[in-house]
């Protein structure tokens, strides 16, 4: 789904959010561990020492990945079946997995895959180049809705043949750098020819056979999964035999169940859950900043793609000066601070900083810090006098604006009256209205407002992000009711998007310099009014387990749930054991071991602080009880 | 309270059986009809939940809208979904595009299960202590019963939920399970995977009896409360019964008209769940689905799920309805 549409820490509807759930660079590096505590008051698992359990607040509805739509769902697809590439642990380029490697023509128009040898499918079967092409030819069949999932990556492809049992061959419309990060799930050929596109809804997959490092052992849809490790996966035997996914209603019932044992991973808990779980003994948190951000978006003036103006957004907002005063007058921080508790940090452009070679950061000097008294002195300047009310007045008109609140979104909710007030310092007059994500996307296609708050989940691929804001997204058809685009700010610069157009034949270090042109852009109009980037908060037993990937690379990474990534399933292992070097997987080398080992930084200095006074308490009881026995003794032998 | 059908009779009764019969048809076709309508007045894009973040042009996501059998005239989609409802299709989900009534099939045992026993139980329980505290109206036992009972009565049921998971589910102990309706180590069969679904139900089945019964409780209580003073028990103790027969044999029987209909109607609301009980327990009942399909918003699900809750509770009432009928000579000639 394009929107994170849920609550930042509830993925509950964020479908595509598997696919579009990110990562971010430092935000407040929180990432508290907790004690050694494991020490302090052992819990043993509930399970086996070879079992580990997820605990989500989402859970898969089916096995079927043409019909797959939850978060949860695709981190198991991500399991059972191999991608063509994956995004890369370290920095999100295209990385090798069942394609050993990958060349193209000159012109950019012909790419050859070479497929990895020895891969068998799940039931015994060999995979081969056959496969590949199966796939992708699936996933273009012209006048097919099939895999529209994959759209963003088989879009711009024309053909794709097996060449010989080991080399795909593909034609695409124009060179994309796309063809370089093909993160397509690759199906079994034998089993799905035998399922016609019409068959697709009603065929369940409980059994799938895949090539994956996981295979599905238990299925119960909507409750929990259990995946059985691979023996024969061609990346070496996963770490841990067992793989569970449970799902909790109760996030409250989640974080119990870590504290306890019963699981060893909590995904998707509230910041409050999250913090309170400070302290719990074996238990380590991770404030993983990820690929979302939440912003303020403003009504630049909405038209349909052929410019016809619609809707009844107040025009004061088509002036960059208000926008701009909007965006100095919001405390950004502060929202971070007060709704998120610490586990994000202020948003400045549209690509998160987690991307780090796409996203754009502002000179200091052109930040939009919060400052009251600048907001003011630029609707002055403007022409908006101060009124009788506290409200600003120009050519008779007040500034008096609409804000829609998403009522599925309790943090949305929260930042509400802060802005209010905040903008109510400086002379601008808000009026806030909740409503449900359908009705807002209804009025914000028709144009029918003047602000909102909701927020998107960034793939590692910017493209689609930055389409969002091409002048083609805006609404089309026709009065009451227009379709809308993926635009909700109807922003619309055709120097934007041609760029938008140059960067799709780029890439590297030419296609990063483009996309951050096209962010800088948008800062500088203030389409959009970034609040925050929020993190994923995560939290697992470090007592029980250890040798997770974390992605990007670093303490306060994502260790699971990463950006439509996997890398450390197949390396986590039991605490206290050493990766032996056959069970040392192709991905595993940069597990979270080697990083803490050269960082401290994150640690909690409260924690540090309470473990020397501690340390110091015990050491000093130590030496008054050694003093009693010792006097004690000495009173003996008189 | 025999029944003597005589041929005048056994006719009036048909026929209000009839009537009963075919007015409970026509308010489920008017619920079809509304249920229709109230999702047509909504704004509805699937297209979008399930492109993900695909770049797709307007005229390919009005393709994929058609597959759900939107954009039609509202007439022949109204035409299509009569139809389709008659053949027990439900449609697709706009999330996952599994069909409706396979979710819903998925989740309706669960919830009958869950509900469908603290019902049993609550219902059992709560009626024994109505009769017993009322009968000795002022006694210990009413007295202590009916305090404990109004404590129920106003307790928010997730928050009984999140006490009692937090005391025997979040403890070390882990006396209960966390949440869900079975071990995930799964493969449990026969014996061991009764034990199982047991274990994980009895926390959300406490809950659920615990709050019902006060209901059952109360209003058993004032209605054999009622009947303390007819006449007809002073003349059956005047016979010489014994206290325990008068009872047995004429209060109670008279007293529990107003139970039954209390049950009837509440047993049509059972599987429309308890949402919050089975939110906190992750229990994967049908309250979870509409909750989860609200949220999507997943109108396909929503509509599939409030046509059964809608026919649920007018069956229950259809079926109190006649029970009344044959049990109760008043509504009979009514």
């Amino acid at each position: 789904m394009l929107r994170s549409n849920s609550r930042p820490r509830l993925r509950l509807a964020a479908a595509g959010l598997a696919l579009c759930a990110g990562l971010a660079t430092a935000g407040p590096a929180l990432a508290a561990r907790s004690a050694p505590a494991g020490h302090l008051a052992p819990v043993t698992a509930a399970h086996g020492p070879t079992t580990f359990v997820v605990g989500n607040t989402d859970a898969v509805d089916t096995l079927n990945p043409f019909n797959g739509f939850t978060s949860q769902d695709f981190e198991v697809y991500g399991l059972i079946y191999d991608n063509l590439m994956d995004y890369g642990q370290l920095d999100y380029s295209g990385a090798p997995r069942l394609a050993t490697s990958w060349s193209h023509s000159k012109d950019g128009l012909t790419w050859t895959y070479h497929i990895r040898k020895g891969v068998k499918w799940s039931d015994g079967v060999p995979l081969t180049a056959a496969d590949v092409a199966y796939t992708f030819q699936r996933n273009i069949q012209p006048n097919s809705t099939e895999f529209a999932d994959n759209e963003a990556y088989v879009g711009q492809i024309t053909s794709a043949v097996a060449t010989g049992p080991y080399t795909v061959v593909m034609k695409v419309r124009h060179y994309s750098p796309v063809m370089n990060r093909l993160i397509v799930p690759i199906l079994p050929e034998h089993i799905w020819k035998n399922v016609s596109e019409k068959q697709l809804a009603s065929f369940a997959n409980n059994n799938p056979v895949g090539s994956g490092p996981f295979i599905v052992s238990s299925f119960s849809a909507n409750q929990s999964i259990t995946l059985k490790a691979n023996p024969g996966y061609w990346g070496g035997k996963p770490g841990i035999k067992t793989l569970v996914f449970q799902r909790f209603d109760n996030p409250t019932a989640e974080k119990l169940a870590l504290a306890n044992g019963s699981i060893d991973f909590a995904e998707d808990l509230t910041p409050a859950l999250w913090q309170s779980l400070k302290g719990t003994p074996g238990v380590k948190l991770i404030n993983a900043p990820a690929g979302n951000f939440d912003e303020l978006a403003f009504n630049n003036g909405a038209a349909t793609v052929d410019n016809k103006p619609i809707g009844n957004g107040n025009p004061a907002l088509t002036d960059i000066n208000v926008r701009h005063a909007i965006s100095y007058a919001i405390n950004t921080s502060e929202l971070v601070k007060k709704v998120l508790l610490g586990t994000g940090s202020p948003g400045t452009s549209v690509i998160p900083p987690i991307y780090a070679q796409f996203h754009y950061t502002p000179p200091a000097s052109a930040t939009y810090h919060y400052d009251p008294a600048r907001a003011s002195a630029i609707l002055t300047a403007d022409g908006w006098k101060l009124g009788p009310n506290g409200i600003r007045v120009k050519d008779g008109k007040q500034l008096t604006l609409r804000l829609f609140v998403r009522n599925q979104s309790p943090e949305q909710e929260q930042d509400a009256p802060y802005i209010v007030g905040w903008l109510k310092a400086v002379g601008i007059g808000v009026t806030t209205t909740s409503m449900s994500d359908s009705q807002l996307t209804a009025d914000i296609g028709n144009g029918q407002y003047d602000m909102f708050m909701w927020g998107w989940g960034v793939e590692p691929n910017p493209d689609f992000q930055l389409s969002t804001f091409t002048c083609g997204q805006r609404s089309t058809g026709s009065a009451p009711n227009y379709t809308p685009g993926w635009s909700d700010s109807f922003y619309c610069d055709p120097a934007y998007d041609k760029l938008y157009s140059q960067q799709q034949g780029l890439d590297g270090a030419a296609r990063a310099a483009v996309v951050k042109q096209m962010q800088q852009m948008l800062y500088l109009d203030d389409n959009y009014s970034l609040l925050y980037y929020w993190n994923d908060t995560q939290a697992y037993r470090s007592d029980l387990f250890t040798g997770f990937a974390p992605q990007p690379n670093q303490p306060n990474g994502l260790y699971l749930y990463q950006e439509v990534s996997w890398w450390s399933y197949r390396c986590i292992r039991p605490a206290g054991t050493s990766p032996s070097l056959t069970e040392h997987n192709i991905g595993c080398e940069h597990e979270i071991g080697a990083v803490t080992a050269a960082t401290t930084s994150g640690v909690n200095g409260g924690l540090i602080g309470g473990i020397v006074a501690a340390v110091i308490v015990v050491a000093l009881a130590g030496v008054l009880i050694a003093r009693r026995r010792k006097t004690a003794t000495a009173d003996e032998r008189e | 309270m025999s029944v003597i059908l005589d041929g005048a009779r056994s006719s009036g009764l048909a026929r209000t059986l009839a009537v009963k019969v075919v007015s409970a048809v026509v308010t489920l076709f008017f619920v079809l009809v509304c249920n229709f309508f109230l999702f047509r007045v909504l704004p509805a894009d699937p297209a979008k939940n399930l492109t993900h973040n695909s770049a797709l042009t307007a005229s390919q996501l009005a393709a994929i809208n058609r597959t759900f059998g939107l954009g039609l005239p509202l007439p022949r989609q109204f035409w299509n979904y009569l139809v389709q409802t008659f053949h027990g299709n439900l449609g697709r989900s706009f999330v996952n595009q599994l069909p409706v009534a396979q979710l819903i099939g998925q989740a309706l045992w669960p919830t009958i299960l869950l509900v469908g026993s603290a019902t049993v139980l609550s219902t059992v329980i709560g009626i024994w202590i109505g009769i017993r505290g009322g009968w000795n109206r002022g006694g210990r036992f009413d007295k202590t019963s009916t305090a404990f009972v109004n404590v129920l009565y106003a307790m928010p049921d997730f928050w009984l939920g999140m006490v009692l998971l937090i005391a025997f589910a979040g403890s070390a102990l882990r006396l209960f399970p966390d949440g869900g309706m079975h071990n995930f180590t799964g493969g449990s069969t026969g014996l061991a995977g009764v034990a199982d679904v047991l274990w994980h139900l009895a926390l959300p089945g406490l809950v659920l009896t615990l709050v019902y019964l006060a209901e059952y409780s109360l209003v058993m209580r004032s209605s054999l409360i009622d009947e303390l003073k007819a006449d007809y028990l002073l003349t059956a103790r005047a016979k010489g019964l014994r206290d325990d027969l008068v009872r047995r044999r004429h209060a109670v029987p008279n007293a529990l008209l107003p139970s039954v209909t209390l049950i009837m109607l509440n047993l049509g609301f059972v599987i429309s769940g308890a949402i919050t009980t089975e939110t906190v327990f992750s229990w994967p009942g049908l309250g979870r689905l509409s909750y989860v399909a609200l949220n999507a918003p997943d109108y396909p699900t929503l509509e599939g799920c409030f046509l059964l809750f809608s026919a649920a509770v007018i069956l229950a009432n259809l079926i109190g309805d006649l029970l009344l009928t044959v049990f109760d000579p008043r509504v009979r000639q009514a």
